[in-house]
């Protein structure tokens, strides 16, 4: 079975317990911390310094492990053993392990195939902090097409194999997602009602703010970065954006988005600019977003409106288009 | 004769001719602050002899910016929360409004860039606002009742009223007694950009009474006195202000909050105005004051005089200037202590930094021009120039605004 070194785990903690800053005013807590490469927020309510000191400690923990188990960067962790193992035999994996591949392909087919966590050979032809930009030649696309695709990812129950070398899986579209919605079930058992977990600006909620009746959410302005374009005021769900406007190249005229269409090996083209969408889980948000992106606004808000429970706005270059309830969501 | 050419004073709605106006005003404040333009339609109609309506249709588009109620930083006073030791303006990057948390796909968050000491904060909030007014006069014999409903709607603010006006003609209409009654019931609703959590009410009641009475054959003297009640929700939901321990993020930006003014305001305004005819140039003067004093803490006076001067058989043209000056609200000021959260015993119980409460006086120079066209088109042209400055040496002066107003409209009468 794929086991991680207990000194991986140990070096990540502590990179992670050194970005933790914590503030406490009454029963207001606030943690934060730099993990799996983004911010990571968590606010919470509590009376008891025990249980919020508690939770803190716990919530790093975990958060250093599932990065050490999960990211790719890291070769020693069970996707790096994973990846490395390409045209390789079968791999045992863990309870933990094969319950999240488990979700991926699940998400696979929820999204028509546009969710695709075996799309890693794709994300490693398109570099989007290469000086100069370029763009990967169309034999490459191809290629690394045809070791993609999480239908080509062989399953079986605690076990994983990639049958065709160069194959790899990436769990960044999932793995924040995931570990939101793991905290707020975290806080839940250490008796905490009212909380935000808030991974790289993918956030779920449970309770309402400190001194408030709800949690208050900017949704981000895609034509300025920073600012918002309007919040939403959640009390027990998730809300998660997905948008290519803050990391792009342009070569000879076109841009070119850091989301990749797995179906074709490009980048989306299709004048999304990003989409919102609010579900009560943190892992639906997120893969619905990234997908409602993919598909586009017509084709995106249609898959949307068949998942109960979940609202959703895409914002095109000319327009909003929001799912009927999105704005119920908006304070008025 | 005379009297009846004069400028209408006071209260009284009088009824006149059937007609359709049309108007557009822009109010343009400088460096890019608030503008508003303004379309008005105005149709008047008597339907029988003892009923006329009046309608008003009313659209504002509204950009620009309003100061946030933050001062420059180079102003501010801040202190640790914790040791209490004061914070070097220098290190203090921006402001900030608390969100809980910002979805999208920057990941890394927003690029904060530090704003510059001495920029006075601002916010755009463009919007854009639909009234309406219908007035039916009802005039029996010396006697006029004038039912008002009126709605207006914002993004941000929906408004509802109603006003019931009474004037009683007698001593040869040479003495008007009037009465009045309004109220209106205003929902403040709750955006992204303001300080509110949910939609809020507010109640206002006014009540008028006064008259006019004719002195002589080319005097008149009018009088009022308006007493007025708000109750509710009296903040403005935009503004901000900063305590001395408010937080700082984590990238030194100052964490603004909401301003807390009485959920009660109680006023008082007396009116007085004299019209003079001289009809040795064939113009008339008039001149008002009008003390206002409110349960804030604001006295505030108000002088107006204005020339009207009937050049040949169709045009009026008439220069006008305004002051007025009014003392702070108790509640307001630049900055305060302590910290609703960090250190609450230091609060004081109300604040607001809104610069429209503190000490100051404004002055409007303005030019009219009335031309009648042929017998059933009017047209009216004016131009105002408007200043309003700060008078307690705390708010800096870049926060009030100078402003131009340009007003031009069409009145066809039938």
């Amino acid at each position: 079975m794929i086991e991680v070194p207990a000194s991986v785990v140990s070096l990540v903690s502590a990179r992670v317990r050194d970005s933790m800053q914590v503030e406490v005013r009454g029963d207001a807590h606030r943690i934060k911390c730099r993990a799996m490469s983004t911010p990571v927020n968590i606010a919470f309510a509590t009376s008891s310094a025990e249980a919020g000191k508690n939770l803190g400690l716990a919530a790093i923990d975990w958060i250093a492990r599932f990065e050490a188990r999960y990211s790719r960067f890291i070769p020693e962790s069970i996707v790096g053993q994973i990846n490395a193992k390409g045209g390789g035999d079968w791999l045992e994996i863990d309870e933990d392990a094969d319950r999240l591949l488990s979700t991926c392909g699940e998400m696979h087919s929820l999204t028509r195939g546009v969710f695709d966590a075996a799309a890693l050979p794709l994300l490693r032809i398109w570099d989007w902090k290469a000086e100069p930009a370029r763009v990967p030649g169309e034999s490459a696309i191809l290629g690394a097409r045809e070791v993609s695709g999480w239908e080509k990812v062989q399953r079986r129950e605690r076990g994983i194999r990639l049958p065709m070398a160069g194959m790899g899986i990436d769990l960044g579209g999932i793995g924040k997602e995931l570990s939101v919605d793991e905290l707020v079930a975290m806080a839940r058992s250490f008796g905490i009602r009212d909380v935000m977990i808030d991974i790289g600006q993918d956030i779920r909620v449970a309770g309402r703010s400190p001194g408030k009746d709800a949690w208050y959410i900017g949704l981000e302005e895609p034509d300025r970065p920073g600012e918002c374009w309007t919040a939403v005021r959640l009390t027990d769900q998730a809300v998660a954006t997905s948008g290519d406007y803050f990391r792009s190249f342009t070569v000879d005229g076109k841009r070119y988005g850091h989301i990749l269409d797995p179906r074709t090996g490009l980048p989306v083209s299709n004048s999304c600019q990003a989409v919102s969408v609010i579900a009560p889980s943190c892992v639906m948000a997120g893969i619905l977003s990234t997908a409602g992106f993919i598909l586009g606004a017509e084709e995106g808000l249609e898959m949307i409106r068949g998942q109960s429970g979940v609202e959703a706005c895409i914002t095109t270059e000319l327009a909003r288009h929001q799912t009927r309830r999105f704005s119920a969501y908006v304070p008025a | 004769m005379l009297a009846l050419a004069l400028p209408v004073v006071g209260l009284s709605r009088v009824r006149a001719d059937d007609s359709v106006g049309i108007s557009h005003q822009t109010y343009a404040e400088e460096h890019g602050r608030i503008q508003v333009n303004t379309e008005t339609l105005r149709i008047q109609k008597t339907i029988l002899p003892w009923m006329d309506v009046t309608i008003n249709e009313v659209y504002d588009g509204i950009t620009g910016a309003t100061p946030t109620g933050a001062p420059p930083i180079n102003r501010l006073k801040m202190r640790d929360p914790g040791t209490g030791e004061l914070i070097p303006p220098s290190s203090i990057t921006g402001y900030t409004r608390q969100l809980d948390g910002v979805s999208g796909a920057s990941q890394s968050g927003p690029v904060i860039r530090a704003m510059e000491q001495n920029k006075l904060p601002v916010t755009e909030s463009p919007d854009q606002r639909f009234g309406s007014d219908v007035a039916i006069g009802l005039t029996l014999g010396q006697h006029r009742l004038v039912p008002e409903f009126s709605f207006s709607n914002e993004s941000d603010y929906r408004s509802y009223g109603f006003a019931l006006n009474y004037t009683y003609e007698f001593n040869d209409k040479n003495t008007t007694f009037s009465l009045g009654w309004s109220h209106a019931t205003d929902q403040v609703l709750a955006n992204e950009n303001t300080f509110l959590t949910k939609s809020s009410n507010k109640n206002t009641d006014n009540f008028i009474i006064g008259g006019t009475q004719l002195l002589g054959p080319g005097t008149i003297l009018g009088a009022n006195l308006t007493l007025g009640y708000a109750h509710g929700y009296l903040n403005d939901p935009y503004r901000a202000v900063v305590f001395e321990e408010s937080t700082l993020d984590p990238d030194n930006r100052v964490v603004l909050s909401g301003e807390q003014r009485p959920s009660h305001r109680s006023s008082q305004a007396l009116y007085l105005s004299l019209t003079q005819a001289v009809s040795s140039l064939d113009a008339s003067v008039e001149g008002s004051y009008r003390f206002y004093h409110d349960s804030y803490g604001i006295y505030a006076h108000t002088f107006h005089v204005a020339w009207f001067q009937k050049i040949g058989k169709s045009f009026v043209i008439s220069p006008s200037a305004r002051y007025y000056y009014q003392t702070a609200a108790d509640f307001y000021g630049i900055q305060f202590p302590g910290d609703p959260v960090n250190d609450p015993d230091l609060v004081p119980k109300f604040y607001s930094a809104d610069y429209r409460l503190s000490r100051l006086q404004a002055f409007t120079l303005g030019l009219d021009a009335d031309i009648k066209l042929n017998k059933n088109f009017d047209l009216r042209l004016g131009y105002q120039r408007y200043w309003m400055q700060g008078l307690d040496h705390d708010t800096v002066q870049s926060t009030y605004p100078k402003a131009n107003i340009f007003t031009i409209g069409l009145m066809f009468s039938f």
